[in-house]
């Protein structure tokens, strides 16, 4: 039986040229429920295939395992060949201790709220 | 001629080629003379131990297998194969017990290299008394052309053989030996061994015992089967294909001698390790992670994640595994992965395909506000190495 987790993605209205969505994801991302919730990820940014920019929001992510944080940097290379840009908001420490760690907070940076993550992205 | 004088020439002559082929195994890096001469010694004992296995046979033909092989086996194929794996495997099994015993009684092994060495020492210890008889033999016996071909057929080929076969089995022997620690790295590598389940199983072992026996296992039927062969190839009178084995097996024992996983210290003091500032639920994601992007060819990226974590970890000798094979897998310097490569007809290095290094470089040059065309020549050969890789996650 998959381990709940939830994958919302919110619509928010930024500059003209440019989709911002915030994914906020809840739960434990493991091997049960990784691939399936990593498509809706991926049908978004074949949906939205320049500028697109996303907010990770991870207040509710207690997990992520390997293969998920292999997803986050196909995620971030895809998003970044294309223009866009992707960032974290307010990451629990275990998880942030992961993803510096694995060096992906060189790429993706982690702010503390959403408002701070929306100010740094649309610069 | 006096016996003794004859003895005496022998051991002599026996003894040059010992001389160069230890210069060439040992030049790298510096041993204690005194184990050295300890694992020689007990590479002569292996021969005599031989004798004695034989002699006792002699005594109670009931238990010899090669008079049951001479008895029951009349297809001259399977009586020469039969013949030559039994001798494989008596002087296999003799050969490394030497290794093992010292090692029991010291702390002769730290690397899987160290292992590796002392074997071939071993080896060449048992080709030197091996030697000493044989050249004795040609001296009383046959013309001096003959004398000269016995001597350079075997301080070269015999005694290189003899090195390959113990080699490849005391690599194993220190895979063996850092069971605990090859077993986890080989673990988070995603690597299943099905032999080991199965050892595990049948004796109630814990997997790393069980992975223990199964690498000892591995080595001496590997030992084995090429002692047979090379036995059987000159049985043959198959010269060229002998040569052929001897130069890429001593070629791929060079290899395995330069390699930084080879060369890591992995006996630790418990008392002197310390502690992990990482949790362990979170270091077991990275290293799974680590094992993954290893296995798709990301070693730089898995260096850099390596070098964080030995900041956290300082004294995981996993983490320090991952490092230097991932260090071994981009070494374009190692001569005889080259050598070898040029005689197999293939590159044996790996192309790294990192991504978080890739990306990072990118925006770097974003910043540095580079010229497109400057950008894009700096990344050219990397985005087409990156398109294939990109594919990895496709669902």
């Amino acid at each position: 039986m998959a381990t709940p987790v939830t994958l919302t993605i919110e619509d928010v209205q930024g500059a003209a040229d440019i989709t911002l969505k915030i994914i906020k994801i809840a739960g434990q991302l493991d091997e049960s429920n990784v691939d399936e919730e990593a498509k809706k990820v991926y049908t978004l940014i074949e949906q939205n295939p320049s500028k697109l920019n996303i907010i990770l929001d991870l207040e509710e992510l207690e997990y992520m395992n390997s293969k998920s944080i292999g997803y986050l940097t196909d995620w971030y290379g895809k998003v970044f060949e294309n223009g866009g840009k992707v960032v974290i908001a307010k990451a629990k420490p275990n998880i942030l201790d992961i993803l510096e760690v694995v060096g992906l907070t060189q790429l993706i940076k982690n702010y503390p709220t959403v408002e701070e993550a929306k100010a740094a992205i649309s610069q | 001629m006096s016996t003794i004088l004859l003895w005496i020439i022998s051991g002599f002559l026996a003894l040059v080629p010992v001389l160069i082929w230890l210069y060439i195994i040992l030049r790298d890096k510096k041993h204690d003379k005194l184990m050295l001469a300890i694992v020689f010694s007990g590479g002569i004992l292996a021969t005599i131990a031989v004798f004695a296995i034989q002699w006792v046979w002699d005594f109670v033909p009931e238990i010899d297998p090669f008079r049951w092989v001479e008895n029951n086996i009349d297809d001259p194929t399977y009586y020469y194969v039969s013949i030559f794996v039994l001798v494989g495997v008596l002087e296999e099994i003799v050969k490394q017990g030497m290794v093992r015993y010292v090692d029991t009684k010291t702390v002769l092994i730290q690397t899987i290299n160290d292992s590796i060495r002392f074997s071939l020492v071993a080896a060449l210890g048992f080709a030197f008394a091996e030697n000493i008889v044989y050249f004795k033999t040609v001296m009383l016996s046959a013309p001096i052309q003959e004398v000269i071909v016995t001597f350079l057929f075997r301080s070269i080929f015999t005694a290189c053989a003899h090195m390959i076969f113990s080699g490849i089995f005391g690599y194993f022997f220190g895979i063996a030996k850092f069971s605990i620690d090859v077993s986890r790295h080989r673990h988070w590598q995603g690597k299943i061994y099905f032999g080991v389940h199965a050892i595990g199983r049948i004796f109630k072992l814990p997997f790393a015992h069980a992975f223990k026996e199964y690498k000892i296992l591995q080595g001496l039927i590997i030992a084995i089967v090429l002692h047979a062969i090379f036995n059987y190839m000159l049985q043959l009178n198959l010269i060229i294909p002998t040569i052929f084995l001897v130069v890429i097996g001593f070629l791929y024992l060079l290899y395995l001698l330069k390699r930084k996983a080879g060369n890591l210290i992995l006996v630790t003091d418990i008392d002197e390790k310390r502690k992990s500032t990482m949790n362990k639920r979170d270091k077991d994601v990275v290293l799974e992670l680590m094992g993954m992007w290893f296995d798709q060819k990301k070693y730089v990226d898995v260096l850099h994640i390596c070098e964080r974590l030995l900041e956290r970890d300082p004294d995981n000798n996993v983490v320090k595994l991952f490092h230097a094979k991932a260090q071994d897998k981009i070494d374009k310097e190692n001569p005889y992965n080259k050598a070898l490569g040029a005689v197999l007809g293939r590159n044996r290095t790996d192309k790294d395909v990192n991504t978080i290094t890739y990306y990072r470089q990118k925006l770097e040059a974003d910043k540095k506000n580079l010229p497109e065309k400057q950008k894009k020549r700096l990344f050219k050969i990397v985005d087409s190495k990156n398109k294939k890789e990109n594919d990895t996650y496709k669902l």
